[in-house]
């Protein structure tokens, strides 16, 4: 999707210059590969204690979440990729500084508002991690965080401890949050190890399972204690016995079909922004087109013959200068703007008809005013000059002229966006 | 498993020969207030011996409403916070209470133990009525008003149906019982595991994976359980209350449960010791502190989950504190962490159950506590300790000892304590009123028998008598008079401190909402239309019950004065009735108990306590700042209102209490004085009626040494009265120290 998306708008570029339509529509695409782009961002939620940073911990495959320090401090933590570790404290007026953990744990400056931490974690290419401090907390509030930070987040985990799991208050707090994510989230039960027996494993899953599952995608139960026990410090798993109890390899499923069904439904969104965008695009090209034309020419036609008549008086009817410039205008209308007008659009034997009409010479005036008083000489002018415009309207509204010219690159955008509307409509 | 069938059913206490119980039993629990009943009602015994009916029927009254008297002590605290295993350990019989994994008491479950004049085993369990089911099938009930009033409209549809669809799910299971059940009970003369299971635990969730379909079967239609049992482990009567956890998704059981506990005598608020007082728990103790601040006991449980252990629950332990002493600056809520599974599997070891208990983590905290000798061994699989004092180290290490002690010496301070206390106030009237109309009789005595030595005129000394007992007849009226009108004048005070208290409450709530409405209009500047601002409605409540307990006070000292002011006038009389009798001892403060007036209107939930999900869905209506500040004010203004009258009439109650028992007193001491003189010298006038009809010295002579043996009763009845209001004396100082101690220890 991402690549026909690329093409499309790289073939569509060179015709920016014909419209501004095509700007808009170029920019919305670009938007729109930017967030097809973006690698899905998963926000670690949860009560205080529920086990979030070991998890991640787990995830990363390091004990890279520095607890106590986040603890303490209760900020969020930005997890990305990035081939060397690296921290960088983000304060809340953005400010951005380069720091180890050493300093961070020292923190002197401005309040922070985040850490983001750039680690070479496998995981990472595929997603990056909000860790979030936990909610619930007597002595400190973070009050509406989850519900801001799961604004920009794609996919939820919801940690609750095995022990004690999916109380009221995280029903609640979790209801709170926008329902956009519950498709593409899992509630994990963490602390699985303090279950003595597996069968009650099986009855807190069926549980959560009951009470839950209508507002996550699914339910696992893990264990980040067996989990790091069963792996190497190369992350092999050393004990399969203690890696399977853990529970974490049903996690890292779940978690990979989230990210799965995410991206796949991310896709189809996508394919349909970007055939509404085309559409929109057609529209407004041929929009422009029709509404320039017709009314806008006879308009234009109107200014001039009217600002040309009000040059003409009693006194100077008879002035040859002023006769000379009626018959000039008129016909540097004809010649300079309704004739290539007509040619754009096919010639045909309206446009000869209608062209014809701004066919006139200084001699055509003067013997149509022969004769006449200078009231009645005026008139005429006048008049014939209105007359024009009169005709040109009612050609222009009757008559179709087809824009020939400006067709074939309609049509080229027509082809240029076939394959976003296609995709619009297989999604 | 919800019950180890090992253990029998549980029903039985466990044995205190278990090496456990070393350490003079203190996991027994009411001794202090055992004893201090104990001393009473012997006193009380011998009291009786010395009185005359008239008072000693106030006597027996007293003694009867003291014997009555039981402990309630209420386990409260999150779902899955481990209370019903607690309470197990506390009643030390492990596998009473069915406990799951998952939440799993569903019910109100009320534990007796020698509770007076009822049975000592059996279990009864009463179900819903038609009302109250229809009410909770409307959609959690109380919960479901309070959310229409903060944010109208908001419906969480899914829960509701969720809500409807298990009480279908009921209905559908007990099929044509079902109607028939409502508002009924089922009474078990010898409950087992699993009938108690059918009716407490809420099974029907369980219901895919049960091959014991019947557990939880009567659950959802069960209001509440009563089991009885004998004293052990109680010293002194009492009833523990098991109650559903709150903070439950289901939302449904909550309201059951506060409703359930509002008058209990200590209250233990189960925390975890991996989430030490979340703000869920904050909020309960909130609740809870506005109702009965000196009774709280909080016990972190399950210390067993934690990893880095003596850390972990020092961390836990320091920060619950720290968090009650900044939440409640002027109470001292007792903390202690212990753990109920290691206290229950001390109570039932066996080889089966040591390996889950007996961890690295268990005894490094034996070694931290101090509870591991030096050199002992604590190896690990093949364990090199007798299983009894495996046991032992466990308990030790369960903080059960400590929690037992706690809920004694808190005993002392409930409704039993209270009642005592007004015991001892009673006898010591009833001792002081035998030894003054004693005194009197003696003189009178004395002075017949002078007569008749001196032998001066018997039929004088006769008409001496009769107009005496007209005199003190005249005066009796006169003494029932007087106490009439101190009663009136002490009902118009009571009323008119009320009715000053309730305009005072009136104030603070309008006050409050004002400055709320001020705050809300700052936070509303700040964020356009999404404000921060939580309506801190505990600031109110202590405003509220500070109010009241002032006015309350006040209304005491102005009564006692009163009554001080009374005093002399009341003396004044009772000399005329016996000028050379000391009545020194009418009192001029009469309660030495201490009243407070019903906490409990301000724990119950209003509608501006629910949690930020509905304020959030509250500020998305498109109501201007001006209608949501005056909305807010509204609805402080109803939800409050009716707790401030609520409270005003409770104090009101307890004031008329006061009085009441105050003129009682009054009448003990000098009516019946003035009555049991009468009565003694109607004695005496038969005593001269005899002698006057004596003809021979010799009878003459009879009838005096008869009156000469009369002498010595009475004068043993005076001095056995003296030394009992003495002791009863000391007892009050003995007592007034005690609690007050308990008070300055309980932090």
């Amino acid at each position: 999707m991402l690549s026909r998306l690329r093409r499309s708008r790289e073939a569509l570029a060179p015709a920016a210059a014909q419209s501004p339509s095509v700007t808009v529509a170029l920019r919305a695409l670009r938007r729109l590969e930017a967030r097809l782009t973006q690698l899905p961002r998963v926000v670690v939620l949860g009560e205080f204690n529920s086990g979030k940073s070991s998890l991640v911990n787990v995830l990363l495959g390091s004990d890279f979440i520095p607890g106590p320090i986040t603890r303490r401090g209760r900020i969020p933590v930005l997890i990305r990729y990035s081939s060397q570790p690296a921290l960088v404290a983000v304060d809340a007026n953005g400010g951005r500084t380069q720091v180890d953990a050493e300093a961070l744990s020292q923190w002197r400056g401005a309040p922070l508002s985040r850490v983001e931490a750039g680690l070479p974690s496998p995981v990472l290419r595929r997603i990056e991690i909000l860790d979030l401090p936990g909610a619930a907390h007597p002595t400190h509030d973070i009050g509406d965080l989850p519900a801001k930070a799961s604004r920009n987040a794609h996919i939820a985990i919801w940690c609750t401890s095995a022990t004690q799991a999916w109380k009221g208050s995280e029903l609640r707090s979790w209801l709170a949050l926008s329902e956009r994510l519950r498709p593409y989230s899992l509630l994990a039960a963490t602390h699985k190890d303090r279950l003595r027996v597996e069968t009650d494993c099986e009855k807190v899953y069926l549980r959560l399972r009951k009470e839950a599952a209508p507002f996550f995608r699914n339910v696992v139960l893990v264990s980040s204690l067996k989990a790091k026990q069963a792996r190497d410090g190369a992350l092999n798993v050393v004990e399969p016995v203690l890696w399977r109890e853990s529970g974490v390899d049903v996690f890292q499923a779940n978690l990979a079909d989230s990210v799965l069904a995410f991206t796949v439904l991310r896709e189809q969104a996508a394919a349909q922004a970007a055939q509404r965008i085309a559409l929109r695009l057609l529209k407004r090209l041929q929009d422009s087109q029709d509404s320039t034309d017709g009314a806008a020419l006879a308009a234009a036609w109107l200014r001039q013959a009217e600002a040309m008549a009000s040059r003409v008086s009693l006194e100077n009817v008879r002035d040859m200068a002023v006769l000379q410039e009626v018959a000039r205008v008129i016909q540097g209308f004809g010649t300079g703007v309704l004739e290539p007008w007509l040619r754009q659009r096919g010639w045909n034997e309206a446009s000869a008809r209608l062209l014809n009409l701004f066919r006139c010479d200084l001699a055509m005036i003067a013997s149509a005013i022969d004769g006449l008083p200078p009231q009645a000489a005026v008139r005429r002018v006048h008049g014939a000059l209105r007359q024009l415009h009169g005709e040109l309207s009612d050609a222009l509204s009757t008559q179709t002229f087809q824009a020939s010219a400006s067709n074939v690159a309609l049509a080229d955008v027509r082809q240029l966006l076939q394959p976003l509307l296609e995709a619009g409509k297989a999604a | 498993m919800s019950v180890k069938p090992s253990t029998g059913f549980g029903l039985r206490p466990v044995k205190p020969s278990r090496s456990v119980d070393k350490g003079a039993e203190a996991w027994r629990i009411g001794a202090p207030l055992q004893a201090v009943k104990d001393e009473l009602l012997h006193l009380g015994a011998q009291l009786q011996g010395i009185l005359t009916s008239s008072v000693a029927a106030v006597v027996t009254e007293a003694l009867g409403t003291v014997r009555k008297q039981y402990s309630q002590i209420a386990v409260i605290g999150q779902i899955k916070a481990g209370k019903s295993s607690l309470i197990n350990a506390l009643v030390r019989r492990p596998g009473l209470l069915p406990t799951d994994v998952n939440p799993w008491t569903a019910v109100v479950t009320r534990l007796h133990f020698a509770r007076p004049g009822q049975a000592e085993s059996g279990a009864l369990f009463s179900f819903f009525d038609g009302d109250e089911w229809r009410r909770l099938a409307a959609g959690g009930g109380k919960l479901k008003e309070l959310t229409e009033r903060l944010a109208p409209g908001y419906e969480e549809d899914q829960l509701r149906r969720h809500l409807r669809e298990m009480q279908r799910q009921t209905e559908f299971r007990l099929g044509k019982h079902f109607q028939h059940l409502l508002g009924k009970s089922h009474w078990y003369e010898k409950p087992t595991a699993e009938i108690i299971e059918r009716y407490v635990c809420s099974g029907s969730l369980q219901e895919e994976l049960l091959t014991e379909p019947a557990a939880g079967r009567f659950a959802d239609i069960t209001k509440t359980a009563d089991m009885f049992f004998g004293a052990d482990p109680f010293i002194y009567p009492a009833t523990v209350i098991d109650t559903p956890g709150t903070n439950d998704p289901l939302l449904i059981r909550d309201e059951v449960t506060l409703r359930n506990i509002e008058r209990a005598d200590v209250y233990i608020v189960v925390l975890t010791a991996r989430q030490p007082l979340t703000s869920a728990d904050l909020a309960l103790l909130r609740v809870l502190h506005g109702l009965q601040k000196n009774r709280i006991i909080v016990f972190i449980n399950r210390i067993d989950d934690a990893g880095d252990i003596v850390s972990e629950i020092r961390a836990s332990v320091t920060g619950v504190r720290q968090v009650l002493k900044r939440e409640f600056p002027n109470s001292e809520i007792p903390v202690v962490a212990g753990s109920a599974f290691w206290a229950n599997s001390a109570l039932d070891i066996s080889q089966a159950n040591i390996d889950h208990v007996w961890t690295e983590q268990l005894v490094e905290y034996a070694n931290h506590l101090g509870v591991m000798q030096p050199g002992e061994p604590a190896y690990f699989g093949g364990h090199a300790l007798p299983e009894e004092r495996l046991a032992e180290i466990l308990y030790a290490c369960s903080g059960l000892t400590q929690l037992a002690g706690l809920i004694s010496k808190l005993m002392l301070r409930g409704a039993s304590g209270y009642w005592l206390s007004r015991l001892a106030s009673t006898l010591q009237a009833a001792a002081e009123s035998s030894t003054a109309s004693a005194r009197n009789e003696l003189k009178s005595l004395n002075e017949m028998l002078n007569t008749v030595q001196e032998n001066a005129s018997l039929t004088e000394e006769l008409a001496d008598i009769t107009a005496e007992i007209e005199r003190l007849r005249k005066l009796a009226a006169q003494v029932d008079q007087f106490l009439n009108t101190l009663e009136q004048e002490l009902k118009y005070e009571t009323s008119e401190n009320l009715s000053i208290l309730a305009e005072q409450l009136e104030g603070d709530i309008r006050a409050f909402g004002s400055h709320q409405g001020h705050l809300l209009r700052i936070a509303w500047a700040e964020s356009s239309g999404r404000p921060r601002w939580r309506c801190e409605t505990n600031v109110l409540r202590n405003r509220l019950e500070e109010d009241v307990l002032n006015a309350f006070w006040a209304a005491e000292t102005r009564l006692v004065d009163a009554q001080r002011r009374a005093a002399p006038e009341l003396k004044r009389i009772l000399q005329e009735a016996a000028p050379e009798l000391d009545f020194g001892l009418v009192p001029t403060s009469l309660l030495s108990f201490n009243l407070t007036p019903s906490l409990a209107p301000l724990s119950r939930t209003s509608a501006l306590d629910l949690d930020d999900a509905w304020w959030a869905h509250r500020w998305k209506t498109d109501r201007s700042l001006d209608e949501n500040v005056l909305a807010i004010e509204q609805l402080i203004y109803s939800e409050f209102g009716p707790m401030a009258r609520e409270l005003a009439d409770s104090a009101g109650v307890e004031l008329q209490k006061y009085v009441a028992s105050a003129i009682q007193r009054f009448f003990t001491i000098c009516s019946s004085v003035v009555k049991i003189i009468i009565d003694r010298e109607q004695m005496l006038a038969e005593a001269c009626k005899s002698l006057m009809s004596a003809e021979s010295s010799a009878a003459s002579k009879s009838v005096v040494m008869e009156q000469e043996e009369q002498i010595t009763k009475i004068r043993n009845r005076i001095s056995s009265g003296e030394e009992l209001s003495r002791r009863l004396s000391a007892f009050m100082t003995r007592y007034a120290a005690l609690t007050a101690d308990e008070q300055r220890a309980a932090g």
